[in-house]
This record gives C-alpha cells, sequence and structure tokens, in this order.
C-alpha cells in the first residue's frame, strides 16, 4: 500500500513537474514546473553569459549539493572604423558548462525524495557592437551577443534510504537560442609602470527553447547579470625576448538579478585572484592584436557557494 | 563524449582559421619603411601626406603627427624616431599611459605578426567641441 502510494507520487512528479523542495524541514516551499524551466534557463545564463570566465562554483548548503563548472574559449576584438572616434568591437567564444545538482525533495504527498540532476551545455556565441571612447581613460562598450546552446539533462529521483524504492531514470534534451545586450564601462588609469582597471559590465538576456524533447521544456525566460571588476596591475622586472611580464590582482563580483536563490542555489559570488601576463603583442594571422597571454587563479565565495577559477587570458 | 565534441569544434575552428584564411600581408620596397596607422596622420615632416593611413618613408628620421580623437577630447601625438628601410612600422591605439604606440612590425610566420620596440609619443590634448 505504501509503496503504491510512494509510486503514484513519483509518477506525479515526472508527468505534472510539480516539485516541493526541501529548503528547510520548518519551511518548506513549493516548486512548479515553472521554477524547474526557470532552472534551466538560469544555468544556460550563468554558463554561456558574456563576460563569464571560466569557474567551478560548489554549493553546500543543507538538503542540496551541487557542482558547476563553465568554461571555454573566447576572443574578441576591435576594428578600427576610419575617420570614425568609434571603432567596431566582435567577439565569439565556444563555451561549455556541466551541473550536478543533488537536493533533498518533498513530493507532492509530503514525502521525501533525492533529487540528482545532471546538465550540461555547449554553447557557441558570436557578438558585434562599438567602443566608444568618452575619454582616454573611460570607454563604453555597448554590443550585441547571440548565442545557440545545446542543453542535456539527466534526473534521476530516488526514495529515501530507509524505503527501498525503484530509482527513476528521465534523459532530456533541448536547445536554447540567447540574445544579449550588454552595456560595458571600462576606466583605466596609469601611474608609471601600475596600472588600475574598474570595469562594469551589465547583460540582459532572453533565452528562448527549442527541439525540447519534453514540451514542458519549450519556455524562454529574462536575466539580468552585473559583473563589476576591480584590477591593479604592474610590472616585473624580468623579461623574455626583450617583452615585459605583468603581475597583477582583481576581485569580481557578479550579481545574478531576479534569480530565485533556489534555482541554482545562489545569485551571486565574489572573486578575488591574483594572475600574471607576459606582453606577447602579436597579430594572429595579421587580424587582430593580441597583446597579453597569461595565467590567473581565483577564489570565489558567496552566500552558501564556494570554488576557485583557473584560466589562461589573452 | 561531449568534451571530444568541443576539442573536435574548436580543432576544427582553427583549421579553418588556417587554412582558408588569407593573411593581410605589410610589406615595405626594400629600399623605404612602410608605416602604418590605425588613426589619422596628420603630418609627416612638416606636410599632410597623400595617404592618411599609409606612408612609404625613406630611410632615416623622420616626425609625424597622429591625431587620436575622443568624444571628450582630440590628442595630438608627436611620433619621432629613426625609419630603417625594409621595415614596417605600425601605430595603435593601446590603452597604454599615452594614447597612442609606434612600434616595429615583424612577420613571425605565417601564423601571426609580432609588434616589438614600442615607442611613446608626446601628445597635447585639445577639447573635442
Amino acid at each position: 500500500m505504501l509503496l503504491r502510494r510512494y509510486l503514484s507520487v513519483l509518477v506525479c512528479l515526472l508527468s505534472c513537474k510539480v516539485l516541493a523542495l526541501e529548503v528547510d524541514t520548518d519551511d518548506l516551499q513549493v516548486i512548479t514546473a515553472e521554477n524547474i524551466r526557470e532552472s534551466m534557463i538560469a544555468f544556460v545564463n550563468v554558463t554561456t553569459g558574456p563576460g563569464l570566465g571560466g569557474a567551478t562554483l560548489r554549493v553546500d548548503q543543507r538538503n542540496r549539493e551541487s557542482d558547476l563548472l563553465r568554461g571555454g574559449l573566447e576572443v574578441a576584438g576591435d576594428y578600427t572604423l576610419k575617420d570614425t572616434v568609434a571603432d567596431f568591437y566582435w567577439g565569439g567564444a565556444l563555451a561549455y558548462g556541466a551541473l550536478d545538482d543533488e537536493l533533498e525533495a518533498l513530493g507532492v504527498g509530503g514525502r521525501r525524495l533525492r533529487l540528482n540532476v545532471e546538465r550540461s551545455i555547449i554553447s557557441l556565441r558570436g557578438s558585434a557592437g562599438f567602443n566608444l571612447p568618452v575619454s582616454q581613460h573611460l570607454t563604453v562598450r555597448p554590443y550585441l551577443s547571440v548565442a545557440g546552446s545545446r542543453l542535456e539533462t539527466n534526473t534521476r529521483i530516488q526514495g529515501p534510504d530507509e524505503i527501498n524504492l525503484p530509482e527513476i531514470y528521465r534523459d532530456s534534451s533541448v536547445d536554447a537560442l540567447t540574445t544579449t545586450a550588454s552595456l560595458v564601462a571600462e576606466y583605466d588609469r596609469w601611474q608609471g609602470t601600475r596600472r588600475v582597471e574598474i570595469k562594469g559590465h551589465y547583460n540582459l538576456a532572453y533565452t528562448d527553447t527549442f527541439n525540447a524533447s519534453d514540451a514542458g521544456l519549450e519556455t524562454w525566460g529574462w536575466n539580468n547579470t552585473l559583473l563589476l571588476r576591480f584590477r591593479y596591475s604592474d610590472a616585473l622586472p624580468q623579461s623574455t625576448r626583450g617583452k615585459p611580464w605583468r603581475w597583477n590582482a582583481y576581485a569580481i563580483h557578479t550579481e545574478f538579478f531576479d534569480l530565485d536563490e533556489r534555482a541554482l542555489g545562489f545569485n551571486a559570488y565574489h572573486e578575488l585572484g591574483v594572475g600574471i601576463d607576459y606582453e606577447i603583442n602579436i597579430r594572429p594571422l595579421n587580424w587582430f592584436g593580441m597583446r597579453f597571454v597569461g595565467f590567473k587563479v581565483g577564489y570565489l565565495f558567496g552566500d552558501g557557494v564556494d570554488g576557485f577559477s583557473v584560466g589562461i587570458t589573452f | 563524449m561531449r568534451v571530444h565534441v568541443a576539442r573536435y569544434l574548436l580543432l576544427l575552428a582553427l583549421t579553418l582559421l588556417q587554412g582558408c584564411v588569407q593573411p593581410h600581408l605589410a610589406r615595405s620596397d626594400s629600399d623605404r619603411a612602410l608605416l602604418l596607422s590605425s588613426q589619422r596622420i596628420l603630418q609627416l615632416d612638416g606636410e599632410a601626406p597623400e595617404d592618411p593611413y599609409r606612408l612609404h618613408l625613406p630611410p632615416g628620421r623622420h616626425v609625424v603627427h597622429v591625431q587620436y580623437r575622443t568624444y571628450s577630447a582630440h590628442f595630438n601625438c608627436r611620433f619621432e624616431w629613426d625609419a630603417v628601410s625594409g621595415r614596417v612600422y605600425e601605430i595603435v591605439d593601446h590603452s597604454s599611459p599615452e594614447p597612442l604606440v609606434l612600434y616595429r612590425w615583424s612577420r613571425a610566420n605565417g601564423l601571426w605578426a609580432e609588434r616589438s620596440e614600442p615607442m611613446s609619443p608626446v601628445c597635447e590634448s585639445s577639447s573635442a567641441k
């Protein structure tokens, strides 16, 4: 009898896509199918948004443990428009992200379930816009990006440890098209060999999904993201082939506005890091300038989330 | 599997870049130097040049004035250097202490060109209005 009732709850979970997550044993909150779709859109945004670098993020909260990985290859450059103040800006990125989310939930019948969601995404993005030099030290860059993504999800639902129930698996896939309007303001100042850079980066993204294996995944959503970065760098005494090395330290605050914290377990985090750059100063294919090649490592932290980032910068 | 797909796409993109794109070539005459500028060259040795973005120079000492414009100010940057015949020079906006930098440009191989021997100008600013 108990088994039959339990299975009926699981079937309801999958067919009706209605979950109640146990955020706190004394404070249960109901998450609807819309919240599940919002979680999917949030994952697309957090892993493919312009300006977001490679990182791992670990959410370790009561009733929830998840690991998020994102990374990719991103290139960007300017094309000088002769006899105009503005320059043309272009960019492209190949991004990859993965999420392993384990949480405890309550079915609609009030029974405890264990939910394991594994998501992965691969995305290709192109950007175009303008660099507008307001002054020698301040540049504003409005640009548009279009990203096509392929998202795959494996869901596993288990019963509680004390009751031996069959596991239920579900695989799904969906494509997503994200259009992002970005506004970047960069301010920099030199004092001798020292350089201070302050950057604000705002993204407004609209994501629409299609080609879903399950009609319930056809959805759309808006996201707002703000990144604030402070960076200090200075020259090192070393040089290689006559070209100098520089070290840097940076701090970044990333805020995902309108993102329900239940979707991914966080909606903001900070990053502190250091890096080293070599002024290689080349022009690949004589198309665009690549001034620095560097390595950076950063520590990410926030409310219930931490992680690190390691990356090659150029 | 997905990692392999990502690697394959990256390799494909790089192959296309290398195989299908003919790099732009900048060559100077053997008895002259070539100066390329992303910004308008106002004067070469006191005279307005015919092409404000690409100049062939006899070897020797030269003075060029290059304009760099923003929405709030215009800069007149003066470079003075000894041009060597057969070499290519390039003036670019490079987020440096001065608005512009002059580099020696040289082809390293079939995939990239190199900028070296940076030289800063002396710049004077004036209001954009």
